[in-house]
Formats: structure tokens, C-alpha cells, sequence
């Protein structure tokens, strides 16, 4: 059976990917997890590796193409079978049955992007959608393009056009309907592990008797917190929270731990924010936590994503598991990740699937800056520099060390009170660090 | 033109700033302008100089300016084409009245063969500064032969302009363009047009070739129309208005070199578009047109861009069929509608 080889997705947050370079010419066989091409994705430049075993016959994309996930870019066969039905099926014919191994690709509406750079040659066309036949859904230019823009499924909507085509005034009256329609997702969906719910579950907000790892299903009053929130603001609603920290025992802390550690083991105050944050979250659970369509899932673990700056970006690889490692571990990995991430060597589960986000912008001198939540996590930490001021210690003016730290919160799941909370226990933590090693 | 001399117009009191001019006067008064100011204007076409023009566009000027720049020729097309064409080449900048320019199909070969390729041709070292013009399109009961519209035909061609003014001051403002300009311009007038008055101001000016203009203000549909179908635009703009729609009537004025921008800007501003054009539909101007803004604005486009076009059939002589070939404001509305997608 011809296998048609879709755009994988090879980010959370990847909608399409530039087919940098085949690294397999056609007539080659190919074995399952043999690198086919480079993809370069919205964070690095990826290997695309085959899920299956043949020939690769043919491709249906050309270099340097921009394609959507879930299009197709290459056949794979066996080398006497014939090919002609599945690239015609390709062309979006809508032949009823497929002689295809894969299912459908994904409606895809962009379809301009899809095509490839060069013309010539007998590859074919991807200028129909990738989905057609039956699928196919008739959309003027302009509704389509606002409807990319303001992330609506089309599949949601009744056209109200010739043939049932959405037009304008179809997407303006499902954005008028406001964020309470299923048919408006968050721009950027990321795909999370969401263990299914039931609706049987416990009552959301009726106390504490959700633990780490279970979801809770939104009630009526999360639901309509969360649609208010988004409607002031697009997209994620964000408040900020800020604490100033007395640093002046972590400082110590850290020097004493290193005076212990050879040079290339130096703990940097960064790890010893991962390590407190870690700690807060297990503490607040909630601010540990994703928002997707149905329910809010608490992570059971804290795995803190670390923004590093790139000249032309910013890539947030992962701390796992922070929560149960030590603060050398942690630093470790922190420098590991952090070097591989300037390099662009990153692998995808390396920055993928954090459920929690820190930026440190104290060595720019910066004191105190606000952060925007990656979604779909729900909060993001801004930390500020360490700086001297005058603190009044027993009616006396004193030197001090102050830390302004900032969270960035969610309010479709963080209320004001829960992630006050967390920043009282972050701020504790860290004026009593020695905790950490316990 | 200034604000006070356009009130005072409308209230039928102006004084010396602005004129109620006919199309017929406003070309005369161009010509008339340009054969004093430069010696080498002349006008070269049949029945021009004595009879004073078969549509008297050309009245007054033979006495003005006497038989050597006014000068009547027999009924030779590819002769007096060809004749301008030369002096054309020679320095002279030559105006050509064709009667109608259904008798330029007999020059045809001078006009986009000659005419059109020369300035190429000769590396630039040749100037072809001339005009010709005449009225086309249907006028009352002309028949097949005599009732066609001939923008697509001469906008083909590189090398020619081709203007197609529907207001007064847009003949007078863009037949001295025409005649200053040193490439040959194909300056399409209408019969039925040579009556319409409108204000034009009585200083000198120039309006330039290449550049449309918004004749009226919408924000929901662009309407490119041009030459007599700008009436009929305005006035299915004006009714639709009164049914809550607001239609957007651009003038392109200029057909080759064509002013996209304007359009594509409104397109993007009204989302849907509808064009009216006198030719026939295929291959025709308002083709071209369509093709542009669907390609320039498809992320605009709310629905394909409708055209109203005369019936594809040559034109009957009945007054009656006459009337049913050509477009008509009922179909311009109805065609709003549709790419509006409002049913009735």
C-alpha cells in the first residue's frame, strides 16, 4: 500500500514547516526512522524521519516549500506499485476510496503557501486544498483570511453564500458571538497530553480535592470567567503580580554551596529560582497548569521552561521534573540545555511540554519587567536584578538586597488570590533557601 | 477649483471661475487651446474644417486658425492615419478626428502597426506625438457596424494609450494631455456624451494620463466604470444608496496605462467589486481589470468580481433590442447585489 507522507508535526506549536532539503532521493528506500529531510520549523531545524518502510517514490513538494502539518509532501511505496491514484487522489479528486495507508490529512485552507516554489516538472499541484472531496469547504478569500486571523475553524460554520460558501458577514457574526463559540480556538493550539475527563468528576471549584495529576472540568463560573477575561483581552488575559524579594540569604546560600562545587558546577541564582519555583508550585498546583478546550489539567510535575535569548528569537527549552531534583541537577541541565539551545541542537521534547516559564532579564540590569504567558501554561515568572536599596530593619535605615519578581497569570485559571499565594510561597523559599536542600 | 466658484455653479450664479461646459465644448475648447499655444497642433480628419465636424467638435476652428491646421481630408482612413503618422514622425504633433472610430478599423494596420512600434523601434530616436479621436460605442440606431466599443482592441497593444474620459472636464483636462504627450493616444469620446454638460473651470489646467479618479464615495462595493457606463454606474449607485447600499463608483479615465491602485484600494477597502464597460465580455478591458484585482486583492475578494457587459451579440438596429444589448442600471444593481450576496 502507498504510504502518503504527511508535514509532521515536530513542535507543539508548529502549524507548517519549510522543507529545507530531501535527504533521500526519490527511487531511495527507506527504513522506518531513516532521516527523509530537514524541516525547518518555528524553532529549529528539525530531521523529518520516516514512520514507515519502502521506497520513497516520489516527492510532492520541492525544496524550500512551505507547507501546512498535515500536508502532504512525499509517497512511499514499494517499487513496482503503481502510484498514479494515490498522487491523482493527492490533486483532490475525492476518489471514494483511497488506496491510501494514512488517514485523511488535515483540513488545510491556507492552500497558497502549500505550493511549490518551482513550476515545471511532473510534480503535482497542491494548489487545492489539501483536503478536499467531500471536506471541501467553499470560502471566500477574505473569510478565510479572517478567519485565520482570528483563529475560527471554518468546519464550525454555516456559509451563508452560493453553494453554502462562508463569507464575511459568517466569520464576523461567529467573532461577534464572542470566545463562547466552539468554533474560535486560541491562534495557536498546542497539543498537550490531557488525560480524557469525565464529566461525572467532582465539581470544579468546591474546594481542594483536586490533586496533582487529575483535570478539572471547568464549571459554569470558570467557563464564564474565563470567556470574560478573554473578551478584555485577546487572547490570554494576563495580571501581574509582583514581590520584592530579600535576597540577601540566597546570596549567601549560593556562595556557600559553591564554595563547595568546582568551577564548572557553579550554581547560578537562576537555578536556585527554578528550584524555589518548583517548590512553590507543588505547593499551588493550580498555577502549575494548562488551559485547554474542556478542562484545566494540573500537571503533576513542574517542568520549568527557561527562556534564552537568540540573536534572531527566543527558545524556551525544559527543565523536567524540577520538583524532584536537586539544585545541582538542575544546574546542570540549565547549562546543558542552555548551550544546546544556543546552538539550535535542541530536541523537540527539549523545549517542549513545559508547564511553567521563567525570564531573567537581572543581568541586563533590567528591575523589573512583566513576561507574556506561553500558552497553553498559564503563568510566566519575570525576574528582576538584585539591587541595593534602603530597607528600615527595627526603625533603622539599613542596606538591603531586593529581588522584584513578576508573574504573569491566566486569569481564566489563576484568580488574583491563588497566585498571590504562590508568589508569598516563592518569596518565603527564597529569604529561606535552605529549605532547598531538604 | 475652489470651494466658493463650485457653490456658486450649482446655484446657477457663477460668475467667471467655472463654466457649465458640454463634452462637445469642453474637447473644442482643448483643441482650440493647444492649436494657439503650440504651431505644430494641427487637426486633420474627414468633414472637420468646413462642415466644422460631423458632431461639430471641431467648431469655429478653421476660421480661427485657417485651412494649413485645419485641414478636411477625403474619406481615406489609411491615407490621413498614415499622413499624421508621418508628420507625427516629422515634429508635428497631429490630431486625427476619426468620424467614429469604427472607420479606424480601416487604419488599423497604420495605427498599431505604425503608429504603436515606430518610438520602439527606432531605439527612441522617433516620437509619435499623436491623437487620435472620435466617438465610439453604441448612439442611437447605428447598427452592427457603426455602434462598437473598441477599449480592449487598442488597450492590447503595447506602445498606445488609450483614454476614455465621461465627464467635461475630464475631455478637456485629458485631450491637452493627450495632445502634449509624445506617444500616440487612441482619445475615446461617445456620441451620446457630446450633449452632457458639467462644470469646467475656466483657468487652464491639465489632468494627467494614468490616473483615475473616485467619482463617488461607498464603502461597500467598488464600481469601475468608465466613459458612458459611468453614468449608468453613478446611477445604480445613487438607487442602490436609497436601499442602504453604498457603492464606491470608480473612473479609471485612462484604460492603458491603467491606475490599479486606486482600484485595488478600494477593493480592499469595499471587499467586492463589479464592473460595467459598454464592449462585449470577452477579452475585454473590464477582463483585464478583474484579472488584476483578483490577483492583487484575492485576500480582499469576498466574493469573484461580477462584470455587466453589453450582450455578446452584435448590435441590433431595433431600437428596442438596442436597448437590451446594452448594459443597463438594473443590472449593475442586480450585479451589486450578487457579489454582495443580498437576495431580493
Amino acid at each position: 500500500m502507498a504510504y502518503v507522507l504527511t508535514m509532521l508535526r515536530l513542535s507543539d506549536t508548529m502549524t507548517e514547516g519549510v522543507l529545507l532539503k530531501w535527504k533521500k532521493k526519490e527511487g531511495d528506500r527507506v527504513e522506518v526512522g531513516d532521516v527523509i529531510a530537514e524541516v525547518e520549523t518555528d524553532k529549529a531545524v528539525m530531521d523529518l524521519e520516516s514512520p514507515e518502510a519502502g521506497v520513497l517514490r516520489r516527492y510532492v513538494i520541492l525544496e524550500g516549500a512551505t507547507v501546512p502539518v498535515g500536508a502532504p509532501i512525499a509517497i512511499i511505496a514499494e517499487a513496482d506499485e503503481k502510484i498514479d491514484e494515490v498522487l491523482a487522489s493527492l490533486k483532490g479528486s475525492g476518489d471514494a476510496a483511497r488506496p491510501v495507508s494514512t488517514k485523511p490529512p488535515p483540513k488545510v485552507v491556507k492552500a497558497p503557501e502549500a505550493l511549490p516554489k518551482a513550476g515545471g516538472t511532473a510534480i503535482p499541484s497542491l494548489s487545492e486544498p489539501a483536503e478536499t472531496g467531500d471536506g471541501r469547504i467553499k470560502v471566500s478569500p477574505l473569510a478565510a483570511r479572517l478567519a485565520a486571523e482570528h483563529g475560527v475553524k471554518l468546519d464550525r460554520i454555516k456559509g451563508s453564500g452560493p453553494g453554502g460558501r462562508v463569507v464575511k458577514k459568517d466569520v464576523e457574526a461567529v467573532l461577534a458571538a464572542g470566545a463562547s463559540s466552539d468554533a474560535v480556538t486560541p491562534p495557536a493550539p498546542a497539543e498537550l497530553p490531557v488525560a480524557p475527563y469525565s464529566q461525572k468528576s467532582k465539581l470544579l471549584d468546591s474546594g481542594d480535592e483536586f490533586l496533582p495529576g487529575e483535570t478539572m472540568p471547568h464549571s459554569q463560573m470558570r467557563k464564564t470567567i474565563a470567556r470574560r477575561m478573554t473578551q478584555s483581552k485577546p487572547g490570554v488575559p494576563h495580571y501581574y503580580l509582583t514581590i520584592a524579594v530579600d535576597m540577601e540569604n540566597a546570596i549567601d546560600f549560593r556562595s556557600q554551596l559553591n564554595k563547595a562545587l568546582p568551577e564548572s558546577d557553579r550554581i547560578s541564582m537562576t537555578d536556585v529560582i527554578v528550584k524555589a519555583s518548583a517548590r512553590a508550585l507543588t505547593q499551588n498546583p493550580r498555577v502549575n497548569s494548562s488551559w485547554t478546550d474542556g478542562a484545566t489539567v494540573l500537571h503533576p510535575a513542574a517542568h520549568i521552561g527557561l527562556a534564552v535569548a537568540l540573536p534572531d528569537g527566543i527558545l524556551t527549552p525544559v527543565i523536567r521534573d524540577c520538583e524532584r531534583r536537586g539544585l545541582l541537577d538542575i544546574s546542570r541541565e540549565r547549562r546543558l540545555l542552555t548551550q544546546r539551545a544556543r546552538e539550535r541542537k535542541l530536541a523537540p521534547e527539549q523545549f517542549t511540554g513545559g508547564t511553567f516559564s521563567i525570564s531573567n532579564l537581572g543581568m541586563y540590569d533590567i528591575a523589573h519587567f512583566t513576561a507574556i504567558i506561553a500558552e497553553p501554561e498559564t503563568a510566566i515568572l519575570a525576574v528582576g536584578m538584585i539591587r541595593d536599596i534602603a530597607v528600615v530593619r527595627n526603625g533603622q535605615v539599613v542596606p538591603g538586597k531586593r529581588m522584584d519578581i513578576t508573574m504573569s497569570c491566566d486569569h481564566r485559571v489563576i484568580d488574583g488570590a491563588v497566585g498571590a499565594a504562590f508568589m508569598r510561597d516563592l518569596k518565603g523559599i527564597l529569604e529561606n533557601p535552605a529549605t532547598l536542600t531538604l | 477649483m475652489c470651494w466658493w466658484s463650485q457653490k456658486n455653479s450649482r446655484n446657477g450664479k457663477e460668475r467667471s471661475l467655472m463654466a457649465e461646459l458640454s463634452y462637445r465644448e469642453a474637447l473644442n475648447r482643448a483643441m482650440a487651446e493647444e492649436l494657439a499655444r503650440d504651431p505644430d497642433v494641427f487637426l486633420m480628419g474627414e468633414e472637420v474644417g468646413l462642415y466644422q465636424g460631423a458632431y461639430k467638435v471641431s467648431k469655429g476652428l478653421l476660421e480661427k486658425f485657417g485651412e494649413g491646421r485645419i485641414i478636411d481630408t477625403p474619406i481615406t482612413e489609411a491615407g490621413f492615419v498614415g499622413v499624421g503618422i508621418g508628420a507625427a514622425m516629422c515634429g508635428l504633433r497631429p490630431i486625427i478626428e476619426l468620424m467614429t472610430w469604427n472607420f479606424s478599423f480601416v487604419a488599423f494596420d497604420q495605427i498599431v502597426n505604425n503608429a504603436a512600434k515606430l518610438r520602439y523601434m527606432s531605439g527612441g530616436k522617433l516620437k509619435i506625438p499623436i491623437v487620435f479621436r472620435g466617438p465610439q460605442g453604441a448612439a442611437h440606431q447605428l447598427a452592427a457596424q457603426h455602434s462598437q466599443t473598441v477599449d480592449a482592441l487598442y488597450s492590447h497593444f503595447p506602445g498606445l494609450v488609450v483614454v476614455a474620459p465621461a465627464t467635461p472636464r475630464d475631455a478637456y483636462g485629458l485631450l491637452k494631455s493627450a495632445i502634449r504627450d509624445d506617444n500616440p493616444v487612441i482619445f475615446l469620446e461617445s456620441e451620446v456624451l457630446y450633449n452632457a454638460k458639467g462644470p469646467v473651470e475656466d483657468n487652464e489646467f491639465l489632468l494627467p494620463i494614468g490616473k483615475g479618479e473616485i467619482k463617488r464615495e461607498g464603502t461597500d462595493v467598488t464600481v469601475v466604470a468608465w466613459n458612458k457606463m459611468l453614468y449608468v454606474a453613478l446611477t445604480a449607485a445613487e438607487r442602490l444608496s436609497q436601499q442602504g447600499i453604498s457603492a464606491e463608483v470608480i473612473d479609471p479615465r485612462t484604460l492603458r496605462p491603467l491606475d490599479d491602485e486606486l482600484i485595488f484600494n478600494s477593493v480592499r477597502k469595499t471587499n467586492h467589486c463589479v464592473i460595467v464597460e459598454e464592449s462585449w465580455p470577452q477579452n475585454s478591458a473590464g477582463a483585464e481589470i478583474s484579472d488584476r484585482v483578483h490577483r492583487q486583492c484575492f485576500d480582499y475578494l469576498d466574493a469573484p468580481v461580477a462584470r455587466v457587459n453589453s450582450q455578446d451579440v452584435p448590435m441590433p438596429y431595433a431600437k428596442y433590442l438596442e436597448h437590451a444589448v446594452m448594459p443597463e442600471v438594473s443590472q449593475v444593481i442586480d450585479a451589486v447585489k450578487l457579489v454582495l450576496y443580498i437576495e431580493d
